[in-house]
Order: C-alpha cells, then sequence, then structure tokens
C-alpha cells in the first residue's frame, strides 16, 4: 500500500541529491515516501512549456514538467524552493495552474512573503512527521546546506580540472560514487568521514600543469542554465569535449551562504562600469566577467534563459566591456527548444575563433621576437 | 538649467512629480517627442534584441534627446532609478538598470536619483541629494519636493474623482495595463482610440493611486505579489471589474511581473470577458484590429451567457 503522503519536488543539477537526502532524514517514513525525481528529459519541458505562460524565464517551464512527472508517479506534496527575482513569484502560479489542471495536492513553499523563514518552514514541514523537533530540524538543515557546500565544492574542482587528467574519466567515475555516497549522510561525523574520503580520491587524481595553449573559457549568466545543464544543452561537457579549461562561478554555495557577503565586493569591482545593483544576478555576471578578464581568459560565454530582465540589463554593459577590453563573449539565450544543433555549432564556431585568435597571438609574439 | 526627460516608461508613473520638482527649482523641463517611427527604429538599434519593447521605446527617447542636446542647450538628461519601496515592495528589474544602460550606450550626461529603501534611500532623501547636486540649497530642495509630491497627490485624486464619474455610464470597458504602455503613442493608443471610436468608455485600472481605502485587494487576486506597480493595477481590478463589460490586458513582450501575474488574474477573473493583448514591435495592425473587433462584438452580443451562469 502507498504512504499517506508523497513527495515531489523538481530537479537543479545534481542537488536533488542532497535535497532527496534532506527530506528523507527529516520526513516519518511510516507516513511518507520521498519520490526521486526524474532526471529531465525532452518529455520534461516540452510538457512543462505546454501548461506554462508564454513568455515566463524557463525554469518556471522546466519545474512544471517536475511537477507533472511527479503528479504522475502519485505525489500529492511538492514542494518550491525558489526565491528572489521572478522564482519568489513562481509559486502561487504554479499553484494555480496545477489545480486549474484539476490535481489536489499541498504546495509547500520554502520562502514566505517576506523571504526564509525558518519557524514558519518548520512548522510547514511537521505535516510531513508531526514528531519532528525543532532541534533535528535545524541539525537536519545545517547537515544539507554542508553537504551542498562540500559537493560544490568537490564538482567546482573536477570542473576546473577536468581537462588536466592525465588519465580520461576518472572524475567521472568519481563524481557518480560520490553522487550515490551522498544519499548515505544522515550525521554530521559521516559528513565528515565523506568529506575526507573524497579529499583523498581527488588528490590521487594524477593532474597536468595548465600550458599556455590551452584555451581558457569563463561561463556566466543566470543561475538555473548555469546549473541544470539540461536547460543549456550540456554546454559545459560540450566545451571540455573541446578540451577546454571551463570556469563557472554559480553555485547553490555561492547563491546561499557567499552572495550576501560578495555584494559590496561585487559593486566595487563592476563599478567601473555600473552605479547601481541592477537585480538578481545582473552586477555578478559584470563583476565576474571583469575577473576573468583580468585571469587571460580567452573568451566568455553569457547564458540566461529568454526574457531573463536582470541577465539582459548586464547585456549592453558586457557589450562595452567586450569591446574595450577586446575579448569575445557569445551570448546564448535557451528557451523550451529541444534540438541541440544550433548551439553546438555556435559552441564549434566560438572555439575556433579563440583557437585562431590565440595562434595568431601566439605567433605574432614569436615574430616580434625574431625580428628584434 | 535644462533637463531632458524621456516620455516613457518611468516618467508615465511620476507624470507630475518630476516636472514639478524641477520646475519649482526653475529648471526648464524639456520632453522627448511621442513615440514614432523613429524613435521606435532607434530604440531597437539600441537595445539588446529581447529587451521588452517598453524598454526598447525608452532608450529610443533617450536617444532622441541626446541628438537634440547639443541644439536646443539640454545640460542634463534625468534618468531616475527606482528599485525598492516601503515594505520591501520592489518594481521590475528594468527600472532598476535604466540610468546604468543608458550611461553605458550614449555619450551624454545624465542625473539619476537613486530611490531604493532596502539601502535607506528613501524617496525623500533621493529627491533632496538630486537637489543639493544640481547645486540648490537643502531647504530649497525639501521645499522642492514637498510642493511636488503634493501636487503629484492632488494630480492623483482629480484623475480618480473625473475616472469615478465617467463610471456612470453603461459602456464601461477596464483596460489593464501600465501608464508607459496604455498612454504610449505606438503600444497602447491604437487600442484606445479604437475603443472610444466604438463609443466605449475607457476605464484605466492604474488610476486609484494612494486613493483607495485599503491598499491591500489584490492580495484576494494575489498574494504573493511583491511588485509595486502590478499591485495598483490589481487594486485597480478590484475596484472597478464589477462595473465593466469587460477587461483587456496589454502588455509588451515580453514583460517579466505581467507575462505572470496577468497569466495568473487571467485564471482567477470567471465572470468576465477578457481580451489578453501582446504588443512587440511589428507595425502590421491588422492582427491587433481583428481580435478588438471580434472582441467588441462579443461584448455586443448582450445576452451572452459569461461565466456558465444563466
Amino acid at each position: 500500500m502507498r504512504k499517506k503522503y508523497i513527495v515531489g519536488f523538481p530537479v537543479l543539477g545534481n542537488y536533488y541529491i542532497p535535497i532527496y537526502n534532506f527530506l528523507n532524514n527529516i520526513v516519518d517514513k511510516e507516513l511518507v515516501e520521498v519520490l526521486m525525481p526524474n532526471k529531465i528529459t525532452d518529455e520534461t519541458i516540452v510538457n512543462g512549456a505546454k501548461v506554462s505562460p508564454d513568455f515566463v524565464c524557463v525554469p518556471f517551464k522546466y519545474n512544471m514538467g517536475n511537477y507533472i512527472e511527479a503528479i504522475e508517479k502519485g505525489a500529492n506534496v511538492l514542494i518550491q524552493a525558489g526565491g528572489g527575482c521572478r522564482y519568489g513569484y513562481y509559486f502561487e502560479l504554479q499553484e494555480q495552474i496545477l489545480k486549474d489542471m484539476g490535481n489536489d495536492f499541498i504546495f509547500i513553499s520554502f520562502l514566505e512573503e517576506e523571504g526564509l523563514n525558518i519557524k514558519k518552514l518548520y512548522n510547514k514541514l511537521k505535516i510531513l512527521n508531526p514528531n519532528l523537533r525543532f532541534s533535528e530540524f535545524c541539525y537536519q538543515g545545517g547537515l544539507a546546506v554542508s553537504t551542498v557546500k562540500i559537493m560544490d565544492d568537490f564538482e567546482t574542482y573536477m570542473r576546473n580540472n577536468y581537462n588536466l587528467q592525465i588519465n580520461e574519466n576518472e572524475f567521472d567515475k568519481i563524481e557518480e560514487e560520490m553522487l550515490n555516497d551522498i544519499l548515505k549522510i544522515n550525521t554530521l561525523s559521516k559528513l565528515v568521514k565523506f568529506k575526507n574520503k573524497y579529499v583523498k580520491k581527488l588528490k590521487q587524481v594524477n593532474l597536468r600543469k595548465i600550458n599556455n595553449d590551452d584555451i581558457k573559457i569563463g561561463i556566466v549568466g543566470e543561475l538555473f542554465t548555469s546549473m541544470e545543464p539540461f536547460s543549456s544543452f550540456f554546454i559545459e561537457k560540450e566545451l571540455l569535449n573541446y578540451k577546454c579549461i571551463v570556469k563557472r562561478y554559480t553555485t547553490v554555495t555561492y547563491l546561499i551562504l557567499q552572495k550576501g557577503f560578495a555584494k559590496k565586493k561585487v559593486m566595487k569591482k563592476a563599478s567601473g562600469y555600473i552605479d547601481y545593483h541592477f537585480g538578481a544576478d545582473g552586477p555578478e555576471t559584470i563583476a565576474h566577467t571583469l575577473e576573468l578578464i583580468d585571469k587571460n581568459y580567452d573568451g566568455i560565454i553569457h547564458i540566461k534563459p529568454f526574457g531573463c530582465s536582470p541577465e539582459i540589463n548586464a547585456m549592453p554593459i558586457l557589450q562595452k566591456i567586450s569591446r574595450e577590453k577586446n575579448i569575445p563573449i557569445m551570448y546564448l539565450t535557451f528557451d523550451e527548444q529541444t534540438t541541440s544543433t544550433g548551439i553546438k555549432t555556435r559552441i564549434e564556431a566560438f572555439y575556433d575563433m579563440l583557437k585562431m585568435k590565440k595562434d595568431q597571438n601566439y605567433a605574432n609574439i614569436k615574430e616580434e621576437k625574431v625580428y628584434e | 538649467m535644462k533637463v531632458g526627460l524621456p516620455k516613457a516608461m518611468i516618467t508615465y508613473e511620476y507624470p507630475v512629480l518630476y516636472t514639478r520638482f524641477f520646475e519649482l527649482l526653475g529648471i526648464e523641463v524639456v520632453f522627448s517627442e511621442d513615440t514614432n517611427t523613429k524613435i521606435l527604429n532607434d530604440g531597437i538599434k539600441y537595445s539588446a534584441s529581447e529587451t521588452c519593447l517598453a524598454n526598447k521605446i525608452y532608450l529610443g527617447h533617450v536617444a532622441n534627446l541626446v541628438e537634440r542636446k547639443d541644439k536646443e542647450k539640454i545640460d542634463y538628461i534625468f534618468i531616475p532609478r527606482v528599485a525598492f519601496f516601503d515594505k520591501k515592495e520592489t518594481v521590475c528589474v528594468k527600472f532598476y538598470a535604466l540610468y546604468d544602460i543608458c550611461k553605458n550606450t550614449f555619450d551624454a550626461k545624465f542625473i539619476t536619483l537613486n530611490v531604493d529603501y532596502s539601502c535607506k534611500e528613501t524617496e525623500f532623501k533621493a529627491f533632496v541629494s538630486l537637489g543639493i547636486r544640481l547645486g540648490f540649497k537643502f531647504s530649497k530642495s525639501v521645499m522642492a519636493y514637498v510642493r511636488a509630491k503634493k501636487a503629484q497627490d492632488e494630480y492623483n485624486k482629480k484623475e480618480y474623482n473625473t475616472q469615478v464619474k465617467k463610471l456612470l455610464n453603461n459602456k464601461n470597458i477596464l483596460v489593464v495595463a501600465h501608464p508607459y504602455i496604455e498612454h504610449d503613442k505606438y503600444i497602447g493608443y491604437p487600442v484606445i482610440k479604437y475603443l472610444k471610436d466604438n463609443k466605449y468608455n475607457v476605464i484605466y485600472s492604474d488610476v486609484n493611486k494612494g486613493i483607495l481605502k485599503s491598499s491591500d485587494e489584490y492580495k484576494k487576486l494575489s498574494k504573493m505579489l511583491y511588485w509595486k506597480y502590478n499591485k495598483n493595477l490589481l487594486n485597480g481590478i478590484m475596484e472597478y471589474s464589477d462595473k465593466v463589460k469587460g477587461i483587456i490586458f496589454i502588455s509588451t513582450f515580453p514583460c517579466g511581473p505581467d507575462a505572470m501575474v496577468n497569466d495568473l488574474v487571467i485564471r482567477k477573473i470567471k465572470n468576465k470577458p477578457i481580451l489578453n493583448l501582446v504588443i512587440d514591435e511589428q507595425d502590421a495592425s491588422a492582427g491587433l484590429y481583428t481580435r478588438l473587433e471580434s472582441f467588441v462584438d462579443i461584448l455586443e452580443q448582450n445576452n451572452i451567457v459569461v461565466g456558465g451562469n444563466v
């Protein structure tokens, strides 16, 4: 027999694993079953887009697809954790649309009208476990955040060094194993053990040094398309296939733990171009672009969903930076379309261009030396 | 001194406040021209292609002022930056960035004022510091702001009273759109004109600022809403909707807040005929008129059953 409550939630990159683990740790297992969400497929976005408003940003459509899939699997409790920018408004509209479709469910939003309120969230989640103690809830919440932090650290390390591996695919194996291990974490000591194990494993991977002729590309832009690989047609994987060094700033850790403190620094970094903060991650995009230029990156890719206002605000300024600092920036916009050929062609062309530019520079420098 | 004001977006939200403030300080105010094809094309040229139409038009108006600035000796172009209001109300992020975008796109002198309650930059502080930056005394700036604010309030009240009088008519139609959309010569004007030509009495949902007894009426339609200008529109819907025959939503492509809020509201209003118009930069109007015509036809059939109740 099925449990009374079946919980479904949307997917964002690999973060669904720590979230699943968190929910699984706090709920009453007699009463509640937490569904492991499906990986996103073409069908998810097609179904999601069908019921969403036309020009809402694309994360909304992916979320809707996830909810529809969860409801098909029997979910009757749905969770939305987004906040800020337009994400804060998703909850209400999604609830209305799903109810209009004739579904019956409880919708839990992690955020209130005024922002995150731990006490209220605790009261909401009590429905999934009447005996949940507040201390336990806080403990598991802290544990989940720490898990995400450690997972992000590892994934960032692997992403930055992916093409420096001497033996191919070592990182892939470690990642797969790591994601499975996250599901076993339910106490702090297990988390520490987990961390130590993978720090050791990652250290054992042999890396080569960065050469001068490695192409370095930075990815900046909106958070969902940065973090959910399906929504950007696996752009990172694609770039890694070209043996590029890829860097990206946005992670959940950055958003929930560091962004607030970094705000002043970001505005200072971008102050040559902008005077005011213009919403969501727009100024961050500019500050990070300038930082990447300082670090001698060869090219920058700016990604966003269609209609993302903060990132569109950043575009005229990025164009100016691109002109003034002579750095190639490619702008990619993602919506509900499901073929990746166009993106692949553009990435290939961008890569070729960067390569030619680099070779040219290299040749010029050598020539000058000979001439001297 | 001469200050140029682009006649688009934020200027329409406060039609009296800004002009009055400058006039009281003895500064001459010059407006950009009404939206025309050149302004639209300039706007499209200067903005990123995915920007919403309202914002493109804004850039077109700024371009218009930039072109005229040498000939007409305009010292500054005034672009306010509005972000957060009291009680965590905010506006579309497009308004946050207007100043920075223009600064990076055009070569001209801009002045701004920054209303951002999250950084304790109140409207009062913003105006006073603007006055001081322009070289006026503190007391004079304060006076100018207070009187300009009062004039804006009186203007709002007057608008509201005339609108309420108009409600007695039985051919009312409610237009739900931001003021910078419904009064713009390119976006809203053709729609309004069509309705007026057909003897309809156009009621604007945004005319209610600071007048209504309760400003929380919007919560009946949307509880989580945090965009100030959309709240205002929803308050207007609650105020007027039972006195009108039909409702027309006008938004620009792709307006961020409207995309979601209008969708939600249309799902919730069940007893009125609704037309949802999204206008973009294509300038063929046949499609628009066909839709308006059929909507008006629906309204004309008096005995039509709306919402399923016979």
